[in-house]
């Protein structure tokens, strides 16, 4: 069983909830203060404008040496995030550092959203459509935008 | 509201010998219109010049009294023309004369009372630095009201917030907590005067924000009404004319207090460890300068995470031993936290004990309470 939530998290929660960022919202669950529902606002400009997508973000044990776990709740049609909703982020996996918070973290996912990085794929199909035909997966990517995010 | 209204309604609520110093924009305006009608008497025509359709360039000259605007019309080519045609219009030049007299003036201005607050923030520093100094009782006191105050960014104006507002909320702060009356009697003196600087100072941004805007909405009333677009060579003329107007009054103000009054009384947060965001204790400064916890950096060596969590500069952490203590932070720390210090030390204890008694019995502690069998 969990010993007491270390400072850092109920610091960094606190700062969540008094000055949340433009477009994302984290609320730790009540029965797990190491379990936040995220919410993040697809960006102006982006395939994902308009939608609002659920992911979920745990924080283990090791936390913050270990990065967060996160995965999108609601299909995306992005080629770094799978169809089970897993990102492929560099700063979730090998560039973590125990400096970088929730915050930081989420910012990334936004900025994902904004400027999806077919190079560096999590899904491939996705990132091939991506490559292949730009104008053509952003607009699946659009009408998925409008079939799984709309509130 | 129309600006003009706006521009007194916020004076009122200023100092009253401030008043003569503000931009005339009722003035400046009626200066604009008959500016309008002197280009039609010189051939001038706004339409044209908002189209497009003539080119040139404005040189605006500093002659004593007066600013002299000259508008030098391009060449056309196709009329003929081989040479600039150089226009000097009077109410032009009497509209930047007067605009530019009364920013040397604000400027004169900004010049006596930035030196009057700082020569009263000197005298206040001083006293502060004993009052607030770590062998008298009111240090923590102290450090919890420059804590509300840095919450309250009262400098910091966004749409929604002025710095007024938020100068109020502080004061509601003071108030509701009774800062005030748990100082002792010297340091009382030295709130009083804080408070009062801050309103000064306040006043102060509200009345440059508001000449600011005052001069933005003119210039751009000018450009929109003659075609000329001089606002933009009137910015480079004032910008060499070496003037002491402040481009951001909310920095310039929130500097001042920040350097000669919070500084005086450091507050834990400047020495706060990136990894458990609690105080840095021990403080460990690596090779790329950068500060963490003792037991922060144990941890990240244990599990060989060996670049600086802040810079990734490579091997910071790993090259890290205890000759990486920072001795000097560490006195002040011991001077200034001394009850922060404390509970962190007692933290740190706990979780070892944990660590030990689970590695020992292989069973993790928990929280719950023992029950009876």
């Amino acid at each position: 069983m969990a010993a007491n939530l270390p400072r850092r998290i109920i610091k960094e929660t606190q700062r969540l909830v008094s000055e949340p960022d433009p477009g994302i919202s984290a609320t730790p669950s009540d029965d797990n203060l190491r379990y936040f529902n995220v919410m993040i606002a697809g960006p102006t400009g982006s395939p994902f404008e308009g939608g609002v997508f659920k992911l979920e973000l745990f924080l283990t044990e090791e936390y913050p040496m270990a990065p967060p776990k996160v995965r999108f709740l609601t299909r995306i049609y992005h080629p770094n995030i799978d169809r089970l909703g897993r990102i492929c982020l560099d700063i979730l996996k090998e560039k973590w550092s125990p400096a970088l918070q929730i915050r930081t973290v989420l910012l990334s996912i936004q900025g994902l959203l904004s400027a999806p990085n077919p190079d560096d794929p999590l899904a491939n199909d996705v990132a091939d459509h991506w490559k292949k035909d730009e104008a053509g997966a952003i607009t699946t990517a659009k009408a998925w935008t409008n079939k799984f995010a709309m509130v | 509201m129309k600006f003009g209204k706006e521009l007194n309604a916020t004076l009122c609520s200023l100092p009253s010998e401030w008043h003569s110093y503000t931009i005339q924009y009722k003035q400046l305006k009626k200066l604009i219109t008959q500016l309008v009608l002197e280009m039609r008497d010189v051939g001038l025509s706004p339409e044209e010049l908002r189209e497009g359709k003539i080119s040139k360039r404005i040189v605006f000259e500093n002659q004593g009294q007066n600013v002299i605007s000259t508008v030098c019309i391009a060449p056309n080519e196709s009329e003929g023309v081989d040479s600039e045609k150089l226009l000097q219009m009077r109410t032009d030049s009497a509209f930047f004369s007067a605009l530019f007299d009364t920013l040397s003036g604000l400027s004169n201005l900004e010049k006596d009372n930035r030196k009057a607050l700082t020569d009263t923030l000197e005298v206040l520093s001083d006293r502060l630095l004993k009052a607030a100094s770590p062998r008298e009782k009111d240090m923590y006191i102290w450090r919890n009201i420059f804590g509300l105050y840095h919450e309250a960014s009262v400098f910091n104006i966004t749409s929604d917030k002025n710095s007024r507002d938020r100068l109020d909320w502080f004061n509601g702060q003071m108030r509701e907590r009774k800062f005030r009356d748990k100082l002792h009697h010297n340091s009382r003196d030295i709130f009083d005067e804080f408070i009062l600087i801050l309103t000064q100072l306040v006043s102060v941004v509200q009345f440059q924000r508001l000449n600011q805007k005052a001069m933005r909405k003119i210039l751009k009333k000018h450009d929109k009404r003659t075609g000329l677009g001089e606002s933009t060579y009137f910015s480079k003329f004032i910008a060499r004319e070496e003037l002491s107007l402040s481009a951001d009054p909310c920095t310039t103000a929130s500097q001042m207090i920040a350097l000669r009054v919070t500084r005086v009384v450091p507050q834990p947060e400047d020495y706060s460890c990136p990894v458990c965001m609690d105080i840095a204790w021990k403080p460990i400064r690596l090779s790329c300068s950068h500060l963490f916890c003792l037991p922060c950096l144990i941890k990240a060596q244990d599990q060989e995470k060996w670049d600086c969590p802040v810079c990734r500069c490579a091997d910071s952490v790993k090259k890290a031993n205890g000759g990486n203590i920072d001795r000097g932070v560490q006195k002040l720390m011991q001077l200034y936290f001394p009850k922060e210090i404390q509970k962190k030390a007692i933290e740190r204890s706990k979780e070892l004990a944990i660590r030990d008694y689970e590695a020992l019995t292989g069973y993790a502690v928990s929280n719950d309470k023992c029950v009876l069998m």
